[in-house]
């Protein structure tokens, strides 16, 4: 959601302003400029909408060192004002102002003036919330993730989320439960964490007196996630028979506590994670394929460290940033702890670190690593890069195949000429000496993949 | 010229404001809505004069 900021000494104006603006983002009210300096600092608005005059001093234009702060923060100054001064307006253009607008238009057009650009920072500003959470640079993996983006619109759709251990299936769950409703209850259940027999009473509650040891009744988690999220951490290993009564309560919306007979109305939206192979599951008569069918919906895959080495650095410096005490590395070791596997992902960087910091002083240097990181490391004269064979392409086609790589490459190829010439379709065929058929081909592909990612 | 201007539009801004505000946050702005307009009376019957 943006955050709006609207620096105005007009306080009617400003309110009036900040009821419509709503309807788009959070919006921040100030009157003054220190107001307005302090509220850079605190709100970390997106946009501010800015008056050019902040006092009664129709010769002062305080507006304008708002425009040199807001730019200096990264954040999109928009001005709006009575003057029509062409000298302040020009000023103002110089110090970075994206657009101007008089007040009495914003007025009557906001939606038309602000709507489509307040949009658009919001789906930049999913991009950025992906990055920060996940850490990641990757654009398979941001592709994948941008799905969920699509999940938040619709009430009842069901998530599946597969991957390796370690690598955030939980964080991604939460991601999607986050931007459906946060304030709505999410509750979270690692299956292979609890005994077979204990799975049901868990899932369902059971009534006192059912099986030994139920000494009193119990509320199941599918009731505690009733008009929230219930998200199954590694669902694999739940057994056939629960399979079968998840099955009816998710298509019924009710169910019945083990050893009782009131039928329990429950409403929840289900997230499911594994890193099993379902499908070798299935094959095997181990997983329903039902159920799969069931819980599938959308599926996304978070890919393993090892196949997007570009984002292991940034988790390494994001998790002795988190710690009190500081290390750093030397250009060896990161060049060591960047070629290691990383079998254990994103768990097994913060693990390591901790290790890192209880035993370092200073400086980590190749020699001080573990004995698993030496040994494990890719080794080096393997991975050199001669030809057009990255280390990154090579770990990607493993992951993906490489068809998936053709088509990667050819959607980013598109996606920057189609950036640098403004979607003009003469310049891209050309930029990217691409036949017509060959152009509609690969902009067909871009666009699927656009659409799956920002659903207007 | 150009200051006069500037003035009138900034209380037609005003006006059209806490008639919004009025409408669609249910609250007493009567008072703020006539000192608004006794002043756009004041700039017209100025204007008139000279």
């Amino acid at each position: 959601m943006p955050k709006i900021l609207i620096v105005e000494d007009d306080q009617f104006f400003r309110q009036s302003l900040a009821i419509e603006l709503k309807k788009f983002g959070q919006v921040f009210q100030v009157g003054s400029l220190p107001e307005a300096l302090k509220a850079l600092d605190t709100a970390l608005p997106h946009v501010a909408l800015i008056d050019l005059n902040l006092t009664d001093n129709k010769q002062s234009f305080e507006g304008l060192e708002v425009i040199t702060r807001a730019k200096e923060h990264g954040v999109l100054p928009i001005v709006m004002t009575s003057h029509d001064s062409p000298e302040v307006i020009q000023q103002a253009f110089e110090r970075g102002c994206a657009h101007y607008f008089a007040k009495a238009d914003v007025q009557d057009n906001l939606q038309h003036h602000l709507g489509r650009l307040l949009k658009s920072i919001e789906a930049d500003d999913f991009e950025r919330m992906l990055k920060e959470r996940f850490l990641t640079s990757d654009r398979y993996l941001l592709n994948q993730l941008n799905q969920i983006k699509n999940l938040a619109l619709v009430d009842d759709t069901r998530l599946l989320i597969t991957g390796p251990s370690g690598v955030g299936k939980t964080l991604a769950a939460k991601l999607a439960h986050d931007l459906w409703n946060e304030k709505a209850p999410f509750v979270h259940l690692n299956l292979s964490e609890l005994p077979e027999n204990l799975i049901e009473s868990e899932l369902f509650g059971h009534k006192k007196g059912s099986f030994t040891g139920a000494t009193s009744d119990k509320v199941g988690l599918l009731s505690k996630a009733d008009g929230g999220t219930l998200f199954l951490d590694e669902i694999g290993t739940v057994p056939l028979n629960i399979q079968k009564k998840l099955l009816k309560a998710i298509e019924e919306k009710s169910f019945t506590p083990v050893g009782g007979t009131e039928v329990i109305k429950s409403n929840f939206r289900l997230i499911s994670a594994t890193c099993d192979d379902l499908a070798g599951l299935i094959e095997r008569g181990e997983f329903r394929v039902d159920f799969y069918f069931r819980i599938k919906g959308i599926e996304v895959t978070i890919s393993p460290l090892k196949s997007r080495r570009n984002d292991i650095i940034p988790l390494l410096n994001f998790f002795v940033a988190k710690s009190a005490k500081k290390i750093a590395f030397s250009q060896e070791a990161l060049d060591i702890l960047e070629q290691y596997e990383w079998p254990g992902n994103v768990r097994e960087i913060e693990g390591y670190i901790k290790e890192a910091i209880a035993s370092a002083r200073g400086l980590v240097q190749a020699k001080d690593l573990p004995k698993r990181i030496l040994g494990n490391a890719a080794p080096t004269p393997v991975f050199q890069e001669t030809g057009l064979l990255t280390q990154k392409i090579r770990s990607f086609i493993k992951e993906h195949g490489l068809p998936n790589l053709v088509k990667a490459i050819e959607n980013e190829a598109f996606e920057e000429a189609y950036d640098q010439t403004n979607g003009k379709v003469n310049e891209i065929t050309r930029e990217l000496q691409l036949s017509k058929s060959m152009y509609y081909r690969i902009q067909n592909d871009w666009k699927a993949i656009k659409d799956d990612q920002y659903v207007q | 010229m150009s200051s006069e201007l500037h003035d009138l539009r900034n209380l037609l801004v005003r006006l059209k404001s806490i008639y919004k505000i009025t409408l669609s946050e249910n609250v007493d702005l009567s008072q703020d809505f006539d000192e608004t307009l006794n002043k756009l009376k004041e700039f017209i019957e100025k204007k008139a004069e000279s």
